[in-house]
């Protein structure tokens, strides 16, 4: 089945407008013996049946697991109206909003979505949205160190997602930047010595902290961060939780000068990993400097206040290869979502969120703690935390084969490689029921 | 007239917010966080939830989307989405699949992706495939990175230079920036594609690779391209694909077939996923066998007959994203190859080709048509003359079709045409619209020879009148917050 309505009729009617014998001479630009090869694909079929097939390919998935898993992709409860209105044809088929008389309804949503990013964060500025939480970060590094083009080296501590550190390290092979590893102390935090003591202070453009941290961990040495960073002038990139910021300390109590993250918890369903949304958000003097696109307030002719894409100038189809960064297409859609979450949340509602997160992760440790798992850092913690039992692994691998997963497994990150300790998550879909068949689970499988 | 919405934060009563997420008093463990790590003050909007819904679906009633009429955007591909790609991506077997899970408890989201990959191999004429690219300039940075990795390891560290057409999408130079090379462009000829003659005097040793659409950002099929890439391969050099273009030639002429080594898709362009108003897309890359150990890992493989994230490629360029890409775009591109198959791909193009050149005959009469030529799935019309004459600008005849009920070219691209509005309609639109669609550019035509006045005023119809791009960039307004203080 196709998509294309051209009758018999038709087609004769326009090959003879055009003079042609028949449709192959339009492609008469492309060497005969490469024209029209063998392709190996499936037979075509029809909607009922490709809908029967993907079924079948989506039932071969264990998407009915009690998942007590975060670690960058997190399982909240998406509002039934954030599927309602990006459901709407008139969000999910238009295209970039080029034309800004026949766009308002994405513009005004995005413009929306940049100041309750802006809410949120407690940042000036923020733009439309990244690809996702690791690219923007990548994205925020370039930013950050292309404003210290003096130095050459970026800060990044080990409790960073160690999967957004590889995509750094992609992002910046063939530039002029260069990664060095910040050690953590015993609670789960960056080593505050380490940088005090940091002998090439003078080549250090930007340190990044991830606030929770990959361990769920809040950073408490803040106030010490902030000197380090104001006393050498250097930028300081924040990568947050975005569901914890109604509740945490963030900007301008906080001086960061970038704060990124993953809006995934905003209305994005896990979906195998994507797609998720990025945001950026600065202060208002490195808005020029922001990848990608922003929306602003104008006028039209007649003075009705209307939105437009705006400060082109940073970007790469005026700028080319001077441009702040190649994105184009970006992740509208999924800020449309986020926008609708939050607005229907709203402050009640975000600040609700993140209480009950963090009411249900300690009610989860306090099972755990009760069934002989340890905690690995002691410290404040959002969602996520970590536990070390001896055989975790092998508790990990007996309650797999019982529909519960019981986060990941720390040793299995390349970079990390913490042996028998678990990475475990909580949000407000950890039901009392989940709860209790965990307990009873451990029961079974530790005896 | 205008139908202009209020934004949320103007509908905010304080208290009126309806939704919860908790029916019992959460708030109590507030005082379990130490007063040093807690905010103070938290503004944001308190918005009951019908107030919520009217206020997007009024906002959603101000876009223009190809569900609602053609949508001509030259390099966009604003073809049909099929409904039933929405449908199956939502199924609950995908959607609530945490990235992570032990690989035999996602085995159907990792054949769709080998299977995925197979296809797009055969398509592209290449020998493995990444589906971790976003979009497409993810995915040229993702090839960048490859050609910059492919001649360290050969240890050609000289190599820094990227050839690209004067014609070339901006991605292109902008994604090779990216990657650490400079750029260096080749001129057009006269037929609109490469000048070889040109090409010659700009290729040395010092050149990592070529980056260019074939059909070109002129709607135009170099035919020299075999010749091309033999040039570029003499040098060591790589040839880079820029899929934009490839409704096209789907199942007509593969890239690997014309000498390229690295090719990257949209998926939300040439396989039918929706563009969402700026992405979610997917920019899958398929390279030749000499790099395919430098694709992004994971690729999906299979072992012991089961499928797996494989993450031992060699010379692996690293990650570009968090997991495995858009994945719930990959299963849209997937379900429409499905639904199609090879004929009804071929017949996409076929059809899609054959719609661009029913239009620029129609209306080569009235507009200049620059290149002379038969065009593949999209053309380019000038208007400059039109402007000399009357004074009307591309922008104005862009403008006057939003008040018809169309959305209008992609404008003022490419850079070497003057007055450049290029229309792509592709294969979903029957020749009823196609007809409609001559006739209402003829009818702008005229207007501009006989009332330029009401020219520029265009347009009336819709939600707004034209936009002042100068206020907006001088003095920035993009954070309501910031606005109020």
């Amino acid at each position: 089945m196709g998509f294309y309505p051209h009758s018999a009729d038709d087609v004769r009617k326009m090959v003879e407008k055009l003079r042609i014998n028949n449709v192959d001479e339009l492609f008469s630009s492309i060497n005969k013996k490469k024209l029209n090869p063998e392709i190996n694909l499936p037979e075509p079929l029809t909607e009922n049946e490709a809908f029967e097939e993907l079924k079948k390919l989506a039932n071969m998935n264990f998407s009915d697991m009690i998942c007590f898993t975060g670690a960058g992709s997190y399982d909240h409860y998406v509002p039934a109206i954030v599927d309602e209105i990006s459901g709407r044809s008139e969000f999910y088929t238009a295209y970039t909003p080029y034309q800004a008389e026949v766009s308002q309804g994405t513009l005004q949503t995005i413009y929306e979505f940049q100041s309750m990013i802006c809410a949120l964060t407690g940042m000036e500025v923020s733009n439309a949205s990244m690809y996702d939480g690791a690219s923007a970060l990548a994205e925020s590094i370039i930013v950050a160190m292309n404003q210290k083009k003096k130095s050459n080296i970026v800060l990044i501590p080990e409790n960073i997602n160690p999967d957004y550190v590889k995509v750094i390290y992609t992002y910046i092979a063939g530039l002029d930047i260069n990664v060095v590893r910040v050690p953590i102390n015993k609670n789960g935090l960056l080593d505050i010595n380490f940088l005090k003591n940091y002998q090439n202070i003078g080549q250090v453009g930007a340190l990044v902290v991830q606030n929770p941290n990959f361990f769920g961990l809040m950073e408490t040495q803040i106030d010490e961060i902030i000197k380090f960073k104001q006393e050498n002038s250097i930028m300081l990139i924040g990568v947050v939780n975005p569901i914890t910021l109604p509740v945490f300390k963030t900007a301008p109590d906080i001086d960061y000068d970038i704060l990124t993250g993953e809006a995934q918890p905003l209305g994005m369903y896990r979906s195998f990993g994507g797609p998720y949304i990025g945001f950026i958000a600065t202060k208002e003097k490195y808005l020029r400097k922001l990848p990608g696109r922003i929306v602003g307030m104008t006028d039209d002719t007649e003075g009705n206040r209307c939105f437009v894409l705006t400060l082109q100038a940073r970007e790469q189809h005026i700028r080319r290869d001077k441009a702040t960064s190649n994105i184009c297409s970006n992740q509208a859609l999924c800020a449309t979502r986020a926008a609708v979450f939050m607005s229907v949340l709203g402050k009640q509602g975000m600040k609700e969120l993140a209480f009950v997160n963090i009411q249900k992760a300690r009610e989860l440790m306090e099972i755990l703690l009760k069934k002989g798992f340890e905690l690995k850092y002691n410290g404040t913690f959002f969602n996520e935390f970590v536990v070390y039992c001896k055989n975790a692994a092998d508790i990990h691998e007996k309650l797999l084969k019982k529909g519960i997963m019981l986060g990941i497994k720390l040793e299995d990150s390349s970079f990390l490689n913490m042996k028998d300790c678990l990475l475990i998550c909580a949000t407000e879909k950890s039901s009392l029921k989940n709860f209790e068949k965990l307990e009873k689970a451990l029961d079974e499988v530790t005896i | 007239m205008k139908k202009l919405e209020k934004l949320i934060f103007e509908k905010s009563v304080q208290g009126s917010g309806t939704y919860r997420v908790s029916t019992s008093n959460s708030g109590a463990i507030i005082n379990e966080i130490p007063d040093n790590l807690k905010r103070q003050d938290f503004d944001f909007p308190e918005v009951p939830e019908n107030e919520v819904m009217r206020h997007f679906l009024k906002l959603s009633r101000l876009n223009f989307c190809v569900d609602e009429g053609f949508y001509p955007l030259g390099s966009c591909t604003m073809k049909y989405n099929p409904k039933i790609n929405e449908r199956v991506a939502s199924l609950e077997g995908f959607n609530e699949l945490h990235p992570l899970v032990p690989m035999d408890k996602c085995q159907g989201s990792l054949r769709l992706m080998y299977e995925l990959s197979d296809y797009l191999k055969e398509i592209l004429g290449m020998d493995s495939v990444s589906l971790q690219p976003v979009a497409g300039a993810s995915g040229e940075m993702t090839g960048l990175k490859i050609i910059r990795e492919y001649h360290k390891v050969k240890g050609n560290l000289h190599k820094k230079i990227i050839i690209m057409p004067d014609s070339a999408h901006g991605t292109n130079p902008a994604s090779a920036m990216m990657a650490g090379f400079e750029v260096r462009e080749v001129k057009s000829n006269d037929r609109g594609g490469v000048d070889i003659e040109n090409l010659k005097s700009v290729i040395d040793d010092n050149v990592a690779g070529f980056m260019v659409t074939n059909p070109n950002t002129l709607g135009l099929y170099d035919e020299n391209i075999e010749e091309i890439a033999a040039l570029f391969h003499e040098k060591d050099a790589l040839l880079y694909y820029d899929g934009a273009n490839f409704n096209a030639i789907m199942g007509k002429v593969k890239p690997g077939d014309m000498g390229f080594d690295i090719v990257h898709l949209n998926l939300h362009k040439t396989f039918a996923t929706p563009h969402g108003g700026g992405g979610p897309g997917a920019g899958p890359v398929g390279v030749k066998s000499k790099l395919s150990n430098f694709l992004p890992v994971p690729v999906i493989s299979k072992k012991d007959n089961k499928y797996i994230l494989d993450y031992s490629l060699q010379n692996s360029i690293g990650k570009v994203h968090a997991f495995y890409g858009n994945f719930a775009v990959l299963i849209k591109a997937y379900t429409y190859i499905r639904m199609l198959g090879k004929d009804g791909l071929r017949k996409s193009s076929e059809y899609a080709v054959l719609n661009a050149n029913y239009i620029m005959e129609r209306l080569k009469d009235k507009y200049s048509v620059p290149y002379k030529r038969t065009c593949m799935h999209e053309f380019v019309i000038s208007a400059k003359k039109i402007k000399k004459e009357t004074g009307i600008s591309a922008m104005d005849i862009a403008k006057a079709l939003l008040d018809k009920g169309y959305h209008a070219p992609t404008m003022y691209f490419p850079l070497i045409v003057e007055e450049a509005l290029m229309i792509e309609p592709t294969e979903t639109e029957t020749l009823t619209t196609l007809d409609e669609f001559c006739q209402a550019m003829i009818e702008i035509y005229n207007m501009c020879y006989n009332n330029a006045e009401e020219m520029h005023s265009m347009p009336k119809n819709t939600p707004i009148t034209r936009v002042d791009d100068v206020k907006a960039a001088r003095n920035p307004k993009i954070n309501y917050y910031k606005a109020k203080l």
